[in-house]
């Protein structure tokens, strides 16, 4: 079903369609949370965000797409969240990858394997400023547009664009520190 | 094109952004320059990785918990607003909205249903006296045509012999059969003979009705997977929903000892939970101690 669609039907107060809304943005609320604070919260960031946006939904004007206005709300929640832990969002990493110690002949052999260079890169992600990891994020795990990013975060698209790839450009040099990118 | 004009271009390039012209002079630049050549490619694998872990698992599943705090959070007008919108449903429906009470008011028990009375007049009366009201009374006419159909959630540890028993005209009351473990739905219709599909529920909880009886295995409520821990402190816990013909909904109440506010609706059923009974009579509804015998409410949070 299309997704205004859905959005009209929730608004009115039909739960089948929001939990088609929910099933559609899980996964990318998920991501958006856990660039925030990390994988222990960010089921319940997001649980949190979506039952706000239930609440809030009879007061969504439709000016931006939903999955921008939801982002928001995951985002003002993972904010929330993170000042009541008082705890830092990144996920503490593997001490031999910040330090950039020279890696064993095991640890390039593991580091061969995708996943484990998967797992490089969402480590090198967590270690990036927020605001640059939040617009990186977006675009490559959320897949939003740069005016979307620009309107989830309340910054110009042209910054949106510099910030992605400032963004980049701090990612290789992080991976190049942890010795898993040349 | 520069290295320089090369690396404010990195993004676009991999963005996929750069018209054909634009778009040559990179490639050609590329070919002469390995710093930069080098440069895009690290810019292009770590795209493409961010994208691969977008699709990739590690995300859990919706949790159940969510659905649940759903259903148990639907939305609710302010209360103004839900009081005016109650009153005009009431009118063009046929109900009656008898007065408002305080929040913590005790239910009470009208000297008619204690006297006693016919069949037909007490099942309205038990109706009437088993919902009783904390901020808003509501008398619900269930004779006529009332074209409502109503739709509970019990999510509860309540024991089979205590559990509530929510009667219409035509289904007078729940067997025992419906002695629901966890978090239940039930879903009935008052006044029509025809079936009512519950939002949200799986086909086993529909049910024609009025069919007389119906039952819902115990082991397969709705909501089975729910932690039902979480409702271990709370005797009770019903969601009721109620929707007009078309299936809007026009009105709900969370019966939550935890969020007193909500409580507009009680069975009288349910208050005998703190003295099981095998079968409940017509004589017990009418002439429990309701104040004795509701939950207390003392320790489940203030009014909102």
């Amino acid at each position: 079903m299309d997704e205004r669609e859905l959005v009209r039907r929730a608004k009115g107060g039909d739960e089948v369609a929001f939990e088609a809304l929910v099933r559609r943005y899980w996964a990318k609320a998920y991501r958006l949370a856990e660039s925030l604070v990390g994988s222990a919260d960010a089921e319940d960031v997001v649980v949190e965000a979506f039952a706000q946006a239930w609440q809030a939904l009879p007061r969504f004007r439709e000016q931006a797409s939903f999955g921008t206005w939801l982002f928001r709300i995951v985002l003002n929640q993972a904010r929330q969240w993170r000042r009541k832990q008082m705890t830092a969002p990144v996920e503490p990493l593997e001490t031999e990858s910040e330090e950039g110690e020279e890696l064993s002949l095991r640890d390039i052999e593991a580091l061969a394997c995708e996943r484990d260079w998967r797992r490089r890169v969402q480590q090198a992600v967590h270690q990036l400023p927020e605001h640059l990891r939040l617009p990186l994020v977006l675009r490559f795990w959320d897949e939003l547009s740069y005016s979307e990013i620009a309107e989830v975060l309340g910054i110009k698209e042209s910054t949106a664009r510099m910030r992605v790839a400032s963004a980049l450009k701090q990612l290789a040099a992080i991976l190049a520190k942890m010795g898993v990118l040349p | 094109m520069t290295c320089q004009q090369v690396r404010r271009q990195l993004l676009a390039w991999v963005e996929g952004e750069l018209d054909e012209s634009q778009w040559l002079s990179f490639v050609r630049h590329m070919e002469t320059c390995e710093l930069c050549r080098a440069e895009a490619q690290r810019w292009q694998r770590l795209v493409a990785t961010l994208r691969a872990i977008a699709q990739s698992d590690g995300i859990p599943p919706v949790p159940n918990r969510l659905w649940s705090r759903l259903r148990t959070n639907r939305r609710r007008l302010p209360a103004a607003v839900s009081l005016f919108v109650t009153a005009c449903v009431a009118f063009f429906l046929g109900w009656g909205v008898r007065g408002i009470a305080t929040p913590l008011a005790p239910p009470k028990v009208s000297p008619a249903v204690r006297q006693g009375m016919d069949d037909g007049r007490r099942e309205k009366a038990r109706w009437q006296e088993g919902n009783h009201a904390s901020t808003q009374r509501l008398r619900l006419s269930l004779f006529g045509e009332t074209p409502l159909r109503v739709r509970l959630v019990i999510p509860s540890s309540v024991p089979k012999s205590v559990r509530p028993s929510p009667f219409t005209p035509s289904l007078p009351r729940y067997t025992p059969s419906l002695a629901l473990r966890g978090a239940t739905s039930v879903a009935f219709d008052i006044g029509q003979a025809q079936s009512f599909v519950p939002l949200s529920l799986p086909p086993r909880s529909l049910a024609d009705l009025p069919t007389g009886e119906f039952a819902l295995g115990n082991g397969e409520a709705v909501g089975q997977g729910e932690d039902a821990s979480r409702f271990a402190d709370e005797p009770f816990r019903i969601f009721v929903q109620v929707a007009d013909p078309q299936g809007q909904v026009v009105r709900t109440v969370l019966i939550d000892r935890s969020e007193p506010n909500h409580v507009v609706a009680e069975w009288r059923e349910i208050r005998q939970m703190q003295k099981p009974q095998t079968e409940v009579s017509d004589d017990a509804l009418v002439s429990v101690d309701a104040d004795a015998a509701l939950p207390d409410r003392s320790d489940g949070g203030g009014a909102k």
